[in-house]
C-alpha cells in the first residue's frame, strides 16, 4: 500500500483506525483480528513510504549472530522479504 | 529472483551494498540447510514464518516483498525485482559515490 498524496494518506489513515475502531475484534478470514491488520497497515502508511527511513530493527541471523538494520548505514541495502517455499 | 540475487552480490562484492534477506521458511536449521543446498551466500534474518515478527510488523503480505533503501537509510526503491531492483541498486551505487 502505497500513498504519496497527502489527502489520499489522510483518507486512507481514517478508513483503518475506523476499521481498528469499529471492527477491531472481529476475525478475518485468515484468523486475524482487524485491529491487527489496520495496525499493519498503518504501521505502512506512517513509515515504509518511499522518502522515509523506517524504524531500525534487530534480528538473528542463520549464524544466531543479533543485527541490526542500522549496522548498514553506509551502504545500499536490499531487503527482501521471501521463502524458498 | 534468486539468480538475478546471486550474480548482483558476486558483482558488488567490493562495494557499499548489502542484501539481507528476511526469511520466513523456518527456524536457524531449515534455514542454514536452505541457504546450503541453493548456494545462497548473503545475510538472512531468521523470522520464521510468514507470520514472523519483522513480517507482521511491515504488513508484508505478498512473497517476495522488497525495499531499496540507500546509503542513508532512506526507502527509494519498493517492489522492484530483478532488472529493475538490479537498476535501482546501480542508480544509488552512482548516486552514492559522487559525493
Amino acid at each position: 500500500m502505497r500513498s504519496d498524496k497527502p489527502e489520499k494518506k489522510a483518507q486512507t489513515r481514517a478508513w483503518f483506525e475506523r476499521l481498528s475502531k469499529e471492527f477491531g475484534d472481529l476475525k478475518s478470514a485468515y484468523g486475524k483480528d482487524y485491529k491487527s491488520i489496520a495496525a499493519g497497515f498503518l504501521f505502512e502508511l506512517d513509515h515504509l513510504q518511499i522518502g522515509q527511513i523506517p524504524p531500525d530493527f534487530e534480528a538473528i541471523d542463520e549464524n544466531g549472530v543479533k543485527f541490526k538494520l542500522s549496522d548498514y548505514r553506509g551502504k545500499v541495502v536490499v531487503l527482501d522479504f521471501w521463502g524458498f517455499w | 529472483m534468486l539468480p538475478h540475487e546471486k550474480t548482483l552480490v558476486k558483482r558488488l562484492a567490493d562495494k557499499p551494498f548489502a542484501l539481507i534477506g528476511i526469511n520466513s521458511d523456518g527456524p536457524v536449521e531449515k534455514v542454514k540447510e536452505i541457504l546450503a543446498r541453493e548456494q545462497i551466500t548473503w545475510r538472512q534474518a531468521v523470522d520464521e514464518s510468514t507470520d514472523g515478527p519483522l513480517a507482521t510488523k511491515w504488513n508484508v503480505s505478498g512473497w517476495p516483498t522488497i525495499y531499496v533503501l540507500d546509503e542513508k537509510g532512506v526507502i527509494r526503491y519498493r517492489d522492484v525485482r530483478d532488472q529493475e531492483m538490479e537498476d535501482a541498486v546501480m542508480t544509488l551505487l552512482a548516486a552514492g559515490s559522487k559525493k
